[in-house]
């Protein structure tokens, strides 16, 4: 029987051109994103029975199968979302790092400056361009902060601009997904007899893998094939061939951020920031909430910080028309903002009660009905008070009209202090460098005593007495009288030399030994454009400690920003490159099975080239035999 | 393990890509000359600069602060040495003045060049300093602080004293009021004044005397009083502040010493019945004052006896007043003089400081160039060998035998 031959040959033919089609297959995707390497898998036909035995009826190729593993894969998945999580954020943290120190747009050099300025002031109080620099350096200060705001409120938009655009690409992908689910599930089902359509499967894993680089999503596999995709703790994205839309929506708190949702009909259920870990949008939130918003509201505080102590220092001394000092730098106050879901119908105001005490948080208050919880939302901690205003941290919030129960506020003590620093002062007559006092002792004087220069109590408004003059009166070697409107006259007080003596809200210290009847006035330091006594005060500020409770200056809370910052960048860097080596490695292993090798399908087209001539010899032979037994009957 | 072609390229190409990175970070270093590049390269070192660069800036403004210092001092000490000069110059002028041989013509010439000498004084009290202030008016540097008056000078200033920063925790004085350097200058001998009573008839000429006992000065007044009978001048002592005669009948020799109350000076010449001097705690009294009693007393007609004793009581008076006020004036040099080493001393410091916190910057942030240099070289060689070697493998190919 030459059938059999026929059919075996036929057999070995179709298979080895199976085994060729399929190597072109893998050599023409050896550059397709996400392709596996696809191999025939060859098994023996059912042999037939004859009287000697079975008899080998050739091969046939049960599938085509693609090298995947889907441990691999899922490894693969959460690396791309690690890593495109630290890629994101480094990228973001990156530009703040490198601003913070730069030499020449950095914060240091403006504030070196500034007090530059102050010094010339010090050193020449009655020139007016010293005056005049002293002015362009503070607007210049304020400008520099202004700049270091608009970088940071620049990364914010950034942030809210790449939030909306990758909750675009992931609502497409995850339609994508579901319309290959369909076609998965119908191809397997039935034009597929169930063998798997390879292709289709290596398109959804790539689309599954380019959704990690967004967002972390988990995947579950289901019995017909589909997958179903899940975000954040568990919300459905893709159920089959259905997909659910990501929407980037107006923070109902905060407005001024961009947060990721959702959308369950007409209304949005907003993710949790921390449930959103990995991917892009994993690492802008991170970013916006572990950096971001504190490097803004540290910069703040520093301009808060630098503002108030020399407006208070400034509002002590005296200008070159003998008026007393006004405020130098305009501050912001603390921002508050009302969550849109509010009810009640009342205002929330916030104001700074002391600079000293203010943190870097933001803080959110919330009515329950009878009670106010004040919330750190740096570190959680709670603070509960019955009825407003209070103190917090150096912010004292205060009601008007009564908030509805679940009513929320968030008060932002420093957000806006670096943008709306100003410094208000535009006449250069208007610098008050001088002190509203002086003292002097009468020309009659006969003891050895002498009076110090006199300065004015802290903190600001200075005492409305101060420059009425008085006058100390030594009745012996060891007391004296004082005398002048608001000193209240005492007599016979008791004289220490060098001990400050305090009236009036100025204090002054006598030293060394008066005789009776000696005298020192203290009166209106009229046309004393000469004094500098203010200025040397206003230039102590730069080393003064005004900042976190009086531990740290304005350049030593600058420094510990740059270091903090340093460090996160540095953190984030080192972890981002720790996984950017394992995803590096995952993929390695994924190459190690499902890539293709041009080498080895050159191999391959060799070995089914060869078996095809082979399969092809054997019909040949087949037709042959087949004719000698027709020569027998000729 | 199986190697896939798409991973032979990726890889090769990753690192190329990895050895450029980081040949070019070396190139930025090298090209800025800093070491960090950004905080995050060394946290700790970029946080320390920042410190440490605003105390370099600070030091730098205290350096400014002592040059202007050492200019203001400069100014006060060099015109505090041509008010002395000038009451040099006086007081020459009133010995000359005081000669028994001047007619009151010789005198009143005098008088007038120690007028002129007045006006030469009032001009270097109102001096201006660089930028147009007056340099003795306190605080108040823009209003001139002397004026001329008949009996000296009125004073318009104030006792302010501009300080300078120079350093961290000093701050130096680099002005003096006008109302130290010429005006509450005790007379006398800075202790006690004598005055001879108006009405004086004699030629007795008081001494300025000097304190033989701080321990027994009381701050009263007191007065001596000449009782002359025939031939016999004695003296009585009397505290006026109490009202006690202190010693009564002391027998009176010409140009020997009378002490009480830890005080000793001597009267000379001939006193009448009833003259007296007081003798008090010296006032005080401006330089301008001194000068221009001396005026008068020089052109004072000097006819009899007791007008020539009021001249020489006059003169000596003035002599010791301006000794007192040249006193004054070596007194606020001395400290002006103090102060300006001071500052040179702080500048020598300053610049020590300059170079060290220079140093620490340094170290800092700059680079190390010997080893940055020898890094670009290694990574240059790496790179060239990634290169060398991706093109080799990635030309491997079966595809070339078939």
């Amino acid at each position: 029987m030459s059938d059999p031959i026929i059919g075996t040959g036929l057999a070995g033919l179709n298979a080895a051109q199976l085994g060729l089609a399929t190597a072109g297959h893998n050599i023409s995707n050896v550059n397709t994103p996400g392709y596996s390497r696809q191999e025939t898998i060859q098994g023996t036909q059912v042999p037939q029975f004859a009287g000697s035995g079975f008899i080998g009826r050739g091969t046939n190729v049960v599938t085509v199968q693609r090298s995947y593993s889907s441990f691999l894969e899922i490894q693969a998945r959460e690396g791309t979302a690690q890593a495109a999580h630290s890629d994101t954020y480094l990228s973001m943290v990156k530009g703040i790092d490198d601003l913070l120190a730069d030499p020449s747009a950095g914060l240091s050099p403006a504030v070196d400056e500034f007090f530059h300025g102050v010094n010339e002031v010090a050193a020449h109080p009655g020139d007016i361009a010293a005056r005049q620099s002293l002015l362009a350096a503070g607007n210049a200060l304020a400008a520099r902060f202004q700049l270091l705001d608009s970088q940071l409120a620049g990364a914010r938009a950034d942030v809210n601009g790449r939030l909306s655009s990758g909750v675009e690409q992931v609502n497409s992908i995850a339609s994508q997904i579901a319309s290959l689910n369909e076609r998965i599930v119908l191809a397997r089902g039935t034009g597929g007899q169930g063998h798997e359509p390879n292709d289709l499967l290596d398109q959804r894993d790539a689309l599954v893998r380019d959704l990690n680089k967004l967002v972390r999503a988990t995947v579950v596999p289901q019995d017909d094939g589909s997958y179903n995709v899940f975000l954040g703790s568990g919300q459905a994205m893709v159920v089959r061939d259905r997909a659910n839309t990501l929407v980037a929506v107006r923070d109902r708190d905060n407005p001024q951020d961009l947060q990721v949702g959702l959308a369950a009909g007409a209304s949005t259920v907003p993710f949790r920031a921390t449930d959103l870990a990995g991917g892009e949008i994993g690492g802008l939130l991170a970013f916006r909430t572990e950096t971001l918003d504190g490097v803004q509201n540290a910069i703040g505080r520093i301009a808060l910080g630098l503002g108030d102590a020399f407006n208070n220092q400034h509002r002590l001394g005296q200008d070159l028309q003998g008026a007393p000092g006004h405020e130098f730098f305009a501050l912001a106050p603390p921002q508050v903002l009302p969550s849109a879901a509010n009810t009640g119908g009342a205002t929330l105001s916030a104001s700074i009660a002391s600079t000293a005490a203010l943190t870097t948080s933001d803080y959110r208050v919330r009515f329950d009905g009878a009670n106010y919880a004040v919330t750190r939302l740096a570190d959680g901690s709670t603070q509960t008070f019955a009825a407003l205003p209070q103190t917090v941290d150096g912010v004292m919030i205060s009601v008007a009209g009564t908030p509805a129960a679940g009513d929320r506020y968030l008060v932002q003590p420093t957000r806006a202090g670096a943008r709306d620093l100003a410094v208000v002062i535009t006449e250069t007559g208007r610098i008050a460098a001088a002190a509203p006092i002086r003292t002097s002792g009468a020309a009659t004087n006969r003891g050895a005593a002498r009076i110090s220069a006199g300065s004015v109590n802290a903190p600001p408004p200075p005492n409305p007495n101060l420059t009425q003059t008085a006058t100390i009166t030594f009745t012996g070697a060891g007391t004296f009288d004082v005398a002048g409107t608001g000193t209240g006259n005492p007599t016979g007080v008791a004289y220490v030399s060098g001990a400050p003596i305090t009236y009036n809200g100025w204090t002054v210290t006598i030293d060394g030994v008066p005789s009776a009847g000696d005298q020192f006035a203290l009166r209106a330091n009229a046309a004393g454009t000469g004094d500098n006594r203010n200025a040397l005060l206003l230039a102590g500020v730069q080393t003064a400690n005004v900042l976190a409770g009086g531990s740290t200056s304005v350049q030593g809370a600058y420094a510990q920003l740059v270091s903090e910052v340093g460090n996160r960048t540095r953190a984030v860097q080192v972890t981002g490159a720790a996984q950017a080596k394992l995803l590096d490695e995952t993929l390695a292993d994924r190459e190690a099975v499902s890539g293709v090798n041009l080498d080895e399908e050159a191999a391959n087209l060799l070995r089914y080239q060869q078996a095809y001539q082979a399969a092809a010899k054997v019909m040949a032979i087949a037709s042959t035999l087949f004719e000698t037994i027709l020569d027998i009957g000729r | 393990m199986r190697v896939s072609t798409n991973l032979i390229h990726d890889r090769g190409i990753d690192r190329i890509v990895e050895q450029q990175s980081s040949l070019l970070d070396t190139q930025q270093r090298l090209a800025t000359g800093r070491r960090m590049l950004t905080p995050a390269d060394d946290a700790v070192a970029a946080s320390r600069a920042v410190v440490t660069a605003q105390s370099k800036a600070i030091n730098v403004e205290h350096g400014a602060n002592q040059v202007t210092a050492r200019e203001s001092l400069g100014l006060v000490d060099a015109t505090l040495a041509s008010v002395g000069d000038l009451l040099q110059n006086i007081r020459t002028l009133i010995v000359q003045a005081g000669g028994g041989a001047l007619t009151d013509a010789d005198r009143r010439s005098i008088a007038d060049e120690v007028s002129v000498r007045f006006d030469e004084l009032l001009g270097l009290a109102n001096t201006r300093d660089g930028a147009g202030g007056y340099l003795f008016a306190g605080y108040a540097e823009t209003i001139q602080p002397f004026s001329a008056t008949a009996t000296g000078a009125m004073y318009s200033g104030d006792d302010g004293q501009r300080e300078l920063q120079v350093g961290t925790t000093r701050t130096l004085p680099v002005t003096e009021p006008g109302s130290v350097v010429f005006e509450r200058i005790r007379t006398g001998n800075g202790t006690f004044a004598t005055l001879p009573a108006p009405a004086n008839a004699g030629t007795g000429v008081a001494s300025v005397g000097s304190v033989v006992d701080p321990m027994q000065l009381t701050g009263d007044t007191y007065q001596i009083v000449f009782r002359v009978v025939g031939m016999t001048t004695t003296y009585d002592v009397v505290d006026t502040t109490t009202s006690t005669t202190l010693s009564a009948g002391n027998t009176y020799t010409s140009g020997a010493g009378i002490s009480f109350a830890g005080m000793q000076l001597a009267i000379t010449g001939a006193p009448a019945n009833s003259d007296a001097f007081d003798v008090g705690p010296s006032p005080n009294q401006s330089v301008f004052a001194t000068i221009k009693s001396a005026i008068a007393v020089l052109t004072r007609a000097s006819s009899t006896p007791a007008d020539r004793a009021r001249l020489d009581q006059g003169v000596a008076t003035a002599l010791a007043n301006i000794d007192q006020a040249h006193e004054r004036v070596l007194t606020v040099r001395t400290a002006v003089g103090a102060r300006l080493r001071e500052a040179d001393s702080l500048g020598e410091l300053q610049q020590a400081l300059e170079l060290h916190y220079a140093k620490r910057l340094s170290e800092l942030q700059d680079l190390d160039y010997a080893k940055a240099a020898s890094d670009l070289v290694r990574q240059q060689q790496a790179l060239d060998a990634a290169r060398e070697s991706f093109q080799r493998v990635t030309r491997l190919s079966l595809f070339d035998f078939l």
